[in-house]
């Protein structure tokens, strides 16, 4: 059986996950390079969408399942707002101009490359174990192991909230 | 109290030629009766007599004598009943403290005196009169039980350690103090006797000021400074070392200072001042030198560890100096007892006011040099004591002759101070220890008198010439007598405490000359001078008291003075007669055993001992005290007659018995000749005093002229000094300045070249420097651009390398030896 | 095991990464530099869950200044098993990167209130 990093392909899971896997980069690229906003938004929304398959794949089903809800319900629709806040509805085109692409595509190519070579050429000391169920370990480290960095962000969510209401809200002078 | 003295602007001299009388009643006794204003040129001399000043003058005496003499009986019985309880005053030498409040109740009224005397109820007088009142008390009390132990060698000290220095003797071991000094008090028979005289004359003087002093405007800080005075004189006397002596022999100095320049608005005063302070610098630095030059060798500061040192043979080796130690130490005295090249000052000194010329200058400051020699009196060799002989005699008789031709009344007895202060300075050089030492107890009494009775004559008068004076016998019968009685004294009248004290010294000398061929000048002027005193002392009283009024006027304005001023002199003038009765003196003052001889003998030096070449009974007792270690009692002066009383008993007596005869004939001799001089002079007008004047012209201009001795010092000493100074202010300005300033010229020269070094390359360097970072700051603040996304490019850009170099460095040898990255697959 | 080892999610991982970073760098869009963000963060929790399923987890719970009652097996039997750290990490990017969207758009409007433009290139304020 020809394997590339573990790949069977005989094995239809493995071309399940490939395909996760070009979504994600796929539409990441499109993210990256689309002159429509709106495209991009909505590529990132098959990213995160990727990203919760991989997840799954990891057998990460909470954070699949947090992806999906916080990411694509939450996050992206704050992203949307946002596109439709910033830009006069009129406007047809919604620019999404681009900078310095080379010197940006440089960047990124190299961190890439670094990446890559740290990801394959360290020997990760890799175990064997067999896939578990998360959610109930994930909230025993909630309140167990993890209990001050979980309630820190609730603190910091809260802070979060009301620091935006109070950025987002208009000056009453300007009103 | 004073009634408005401040306000009228009248000066602070009562001799100041202001016509109102303001100077007369003191406040609170106006009593004394007379109007000032109301007489006018109509009275007559006799007519102004006090009915009441004889009976007052009896009550004042009557309670001086009663209230001294329970104090004094206190102290000689020893235990006195208070109610039913008995106090018990024969420890009383056993604790330093009656010393102590002798001794600091007048610092005390000084600090009162100078905070709050004006505020005080009249000006605070009463302060410090009553501070040196109760220790007058407490001084007679010692002084009763000083007669009462009756023990020529009754000492007591009482002492701390007031320095103490540290150092290792023994490596390893604890430090021990290896210098001290001692801080003390010396209690013993010659210190009783000066509180007495301190507090006794200090007493009288206060109360005497209070009349003479009323109306002036700086009261309160008369009182003061005559409290300062006390206080460090008390001081001087009441140490037991001789650096603290020295201290307090400043302290007097500073208040005789201050005290002389009491009215600084005048400019007499103020350059009095400056004499009397200068001239005694000169003096201090010879004794300064001289206690340093003891301290050097002996090692100790007390008097008794000096004269224990000096014996046991620390000058050994170097028998010289303690001669010349003794000279410098003498010093002092020559500078505070105004002896002959230092008297200019006390003259001069009379400045001040009449109560301080009696205090300081007549009975006690001045007196500070020959408690000096007292004090010291063991430590003179032979040799020395021929120099003090020589200085105080000349001084005696020099003085004298200044003295006929004065006629400020003042300097008059200015004169006659230095003059009797040469004698008791003679006394002591020539070995006569008790009797110098008793003519400063006589002394004291007669010469404050007469200096506070010329105090009233002035304040009576208004003026000091005795030229303006006269027939003043009648208006101021309290002050004639006493100061007549004073004249006795001092003239050597038999039966006058001046006599005895001076017909000892006399006496005293004559038997030293019979030994010693030097002193036979000294002789001379000491017989010379004693007629002269008789006859310039009498020439002062017919000029002041007798004859007929020389400037009506004043004679109609004068008046006695009031009581205050009064009754100090009928004290004194009592005590001029009787203050050398009971031959107490004699028996407990003896001179202490001399350590310099036994240092002289020890050093191999032979000594010229008086006894030596008389007769048997004084030779085994003199050498015997000779070799007893000094300072220790001595076994020999225990035999006492009484139990209990030891009198001092002169072991040559004997051999002193005909001198004191004959110095008795003589002296008495020479007084008569002076009175009648004076007498057939200025009250008789046989002899014209002009016409001798006439006769011997250069001998009179000389005498009034002092001998020159003032400008002699102005042209030879103050001159060259002053014209050496500009010399030196030249040499300075011209030679040193030109050295100086080319030095200058070169640094400066030499800080241009480095100012151009500092600024060319020292700067070059930092602007050079800051000019880089600057550069670089401005290339790299285009880095800071705001632009976040710029910030990330660097930032990433800046950890690939990081990553990137950290990678290749740590796995250099997996590159070389892997050129080619294999791509394989994990686990 | 999964069907990928760990390399497969790494290199996703470090693709996403990249092209965040393009996108953060060449965008002028504050969206899609928020957007550029989000995939990065993405990138980064990829990598988190993939350690937490692939590494071997330390034995313990680590040091630590807190005195846990329990250590050992016990220890992860009560306070969750020591591999779930990564996953847990991956939740806490995920709350704070819902909490910095939010703050972001706001603070993106505020911008685009005061300046009317959402150009990254223009928020120059911080010019040295």
């Amino acid at each position: 059986m020809i394997a590339i990093l573990g790949i069977k392909l005989g094995d239809p899971a493995a071309w399940v996950f490939l395909a996760f896997a070009a979504v994600t980069c796929a539409s990441a690229l499109v993210v990256a390079a689309s002159r429509n906003i709106i495209y991009s938004a909505y590529a990132l929304l098959l990213t995160f969408f990727g990203v919760a398959g991989l997840y799954a794949f990891l057998d990460a089903d909470f954070i699949a399942a947090a992806q999906l809800l916080v990411y694509v319900g939450g996050i992206l629709v704050l992203i949307l707002f946002g596109v439709m806040l910033t830009h006069k509805i009129r406007e047809i085109k919604l620019s999404n101009e681009t900078t310095n692409p080379i010197v940006g595509a440089a960047i990124a190519g190299f961190v890439f490359l670094a990446l890559a070579y740290v990801s394959l050429y360290t020997n990760w000391d890799v175990v064997d174990r067999p896939a578990s169920p998360t959610t109930g370990e994930i909230g025993k480290a909630f309140v167990g192991k993890y209990l001050l960095p979980f309630e820190a962000s609730s603190v910091l969510l809260l802070g979060a909230l009301i620091g935006a209401a109070y950025l987002a809200r208009r000056d009453k002078e300007k009103a | 109290m004073s009634h408005g003295h401040d306000d009228h602007g009248h000066p602070p001299a009562p001799h100041g030629g202001s016509g109102g009388h303001a100077a007369h009643g003191a406040g609170g006794h106006g009593a004394s009766g007379h109007d000032d204003h109301g007489h006018g040129g109509g009275h007559g001399g006799a007519t102004h007599f006090q009915p009441a000043g004889w009976s007052i003058g009896l009550v004042v005496f009557c309670a001086a004598i009663a209230l001294g003499g329970f104090f004094f009986n206190l102290g000689r019985t020893g235990h006195f009943l208070i109610g039913s309880t008995a106090i018990d005053l024969n420890n009383l030498f056993d604790t330093p403290w009656p010393a102590l409040t002798v001794l600091c109740l007048p610092l005390l009224a000084a600090f009162v005196q100078i905070f709050f005397g004006r505020k005080l109820p009249r000006r605070g007088d009463w302060v410090s009169t009553g501070a040196v009142a109760v220790g007058l008390a407490i001084s007679l009390l010692m002084f009763g039980r000083m007669i009462g132990i009756y023990d020529w060698q009754f000492s007591r000290t009482f002492q701390i350690d007031w320095v103490m220095l540290f150092s290792r003797v023994n490596p390893g071991e604890a430090d021990v103090p290896t210098f001290r000094i001692p801080m003390g008090i010396l209690v013993d028979n010659v210190t009783v006797i000066m509180l007495v005289v301190v507090t006794l004359v200090s007493t009288l003087v206060h109360i005497f000021s209070m009349g003479y002093m009323a109306d002036d405007p700086r009261y309160s800080r008369f009182f003061a400074y005559l409290s300062i005075f006390t206080f460090s004189m008390l001081g001087l006397i009441l140490c037991n070392n001789i650096f603290a002596l020295y201290m307090f022999w400043e302290l007097v100095g500073l208040s005789s200072y201050l005290l002389i320049g009491f009215w600084f608005e005048k400019k007499s005063a103020g350059d009095a001042q400056k004499k009397a302070f200068l001239a005694n610098r000169v003096g201090d630095i010879g004794m300064f030198l001289g206690i340093l030059t003891f301290f050097f060798f002996t090692g100790e500061a007390t008097y008794q560890g000096i004269f224990d040192s000096v014996a046991g043979g620390s000058f050994t080796g170097h028998i010289g100096l303690l001669t010349a130690a003794g000279c410098l130490l003498f010093c002092g005295a020559i500078g505070k007892s105004a002896q002959f090249p230092l008297h200019v000052w006390l003259p001069d000194a009379m400045e001040g006011p009449t109560p301080v010329s009696a205090l300081i200058h007549a009975a006690t400051m001045v007196a500070a040099g020959v408690y000096l020699v007292t004090r010291m009196f063991p430590v003179f060799t032979p040799d020395a004591l021929i120099v003090i002989a020589w200085f105080g005699g000349f001084t005696a008789i020099f003085a004298a002759t200044i003295a006929l031709c004065a006629n400020d009344i003042k300097k008059v007895l200015a004169y006659s101070t230095v003059s009797q202060l040469g004698y008791m300075i003679m006394g002591l050089g020539a070995a006569a220890y008790t009797n110098g030492f008793f003519h400063l107890w006589t002394h004291a009494f007669f010469k404050a008198c007469l200096f506070l009775g010329s105090g009233s004559v002035i304040h009576a008068v208004h003026t000091q010439d005795m030229r303006e004076m006269g027939g003043l016998r009648k208006k101021m019968p309290i002050t004639f007598w006493a100061m007549f009685v004073s004249t006795w004294a001092i003239a050597g009248i038999p039966g006058t405490s001046g006599f005895t004290s001076k017909d000892g010294i006399l006496g005293d000398l004559l038997f030293a000359a019979h030994h010693n061929a030097a002193l036979w000048p000294v002789v001379i002027f000491g017989f010379l001078g004693a007629g002269l005193t008789a006859f310039y002392m009498f020439r002062l009283i017919f000029m002041t008291f007798f004859g007929k009024p020389a400037v009506q006027e004043k004679f109609d304005h004068a008046h006695e003075s009031p009581w205050v001023m009064a009754a100090p002199l009928i004290v004194l003038g009592a005590l001029a007669l009787t203050s050398d009765k009971g031959g107490w003196f004699q028996d407990l003052v003896g001179p202490p055993p001399s350590a310099a001889k036994q240092a002289l003998k020890l050093a191999g030096v032979k000594v010229h001992e008086p006894a030596a070449h008389g007769a048997h009974a004084g030779e085994e007792h003199g050498s015997h005290e000779a070799i007893a270690p000094a300072g220790k009692p001595d076994p020999a002066k225990a035999e006492a007659p009484a139990a209990g009383r030891r009198p001092y008993k002169d072991p040559l007596e004997h051999e002193k018995h005909s001198s004191h005869n004959w110095a008795m004939v003589l002296s008495i001799l020479v007084a008569t000749a002076g009175i009648s001089l004076s007498y057939l002079t200025y009250q008789a007008h046989v002899i014209s005093a002009p016409r001798i004047a006439a006769r011997l012209p250069w001998a009179h201009r000389v005498l009034l002229n002092k001998y020159y001795i003032d400008e002699f010092i102005q042209d030879y000493l103050v001159v060259p000094c002053l014209s050496l100074a500009h010399s030196c202010a030249r040499f300075d300005l011209k030679v040193v300045d030109f050295f100086v300033n080319a030095w200058g010229h070169v640094v400066v020269m030499w800080a241009r070249v480095s100012n151009a070094f500092d600024q060319k390359v020292v700067d070059g360097a930092v602007n050079g420097t800051a000019d880089v970072v600057q550069s670089a700051g401005a290339s790299l603040s285009r880095f800071q651009t705001g632009r976040i996304k710029t910030y990330l490019a660097w930032s990433l850009a800046g950890a690939l390398l990081l990553v990137g170099g950290f990678h290749l460095v740590s796995n250099w040898k997996h590159f070389r030896s892997r050129p080619t990255a294999a791509v394989e697959p994990g686990k | 095991m999964p069907v990928a080892n760990l390399e497969w999610f790494l290199l996703i991982g470090a693709f996403l990464f990249a092209t965040g970073v393009f996108t953060i760098l060449t965008r002028k869009n504050a969206v899609s530099v928020l957007m550029g963000v989000e995939l990065v963060l993405n990138s980064a929790n990829i990598n988190l869950v993939a350690f937490s399923r692939f590494v071997k987890a330390p034995p313990t719970l680590g040091p630590t200044s807190i005195e846990f009652p329990l250590q050992g097996e016990a220890a992860h039997h009560v306070y969750g098993a020591a591999w779930i750290g990564g996953n847990v990490f991956a939740a806490f990017v995920i709350i704070l990167a819902a909490a910095e969207a939010a703050v972001a758009l706001a603070i993106i409007l505020g911008i685009y209130r005061n300046l009317g433009d959402v150009d990254v290139d223009e928020v120059t304020a911080m010019k040295g």
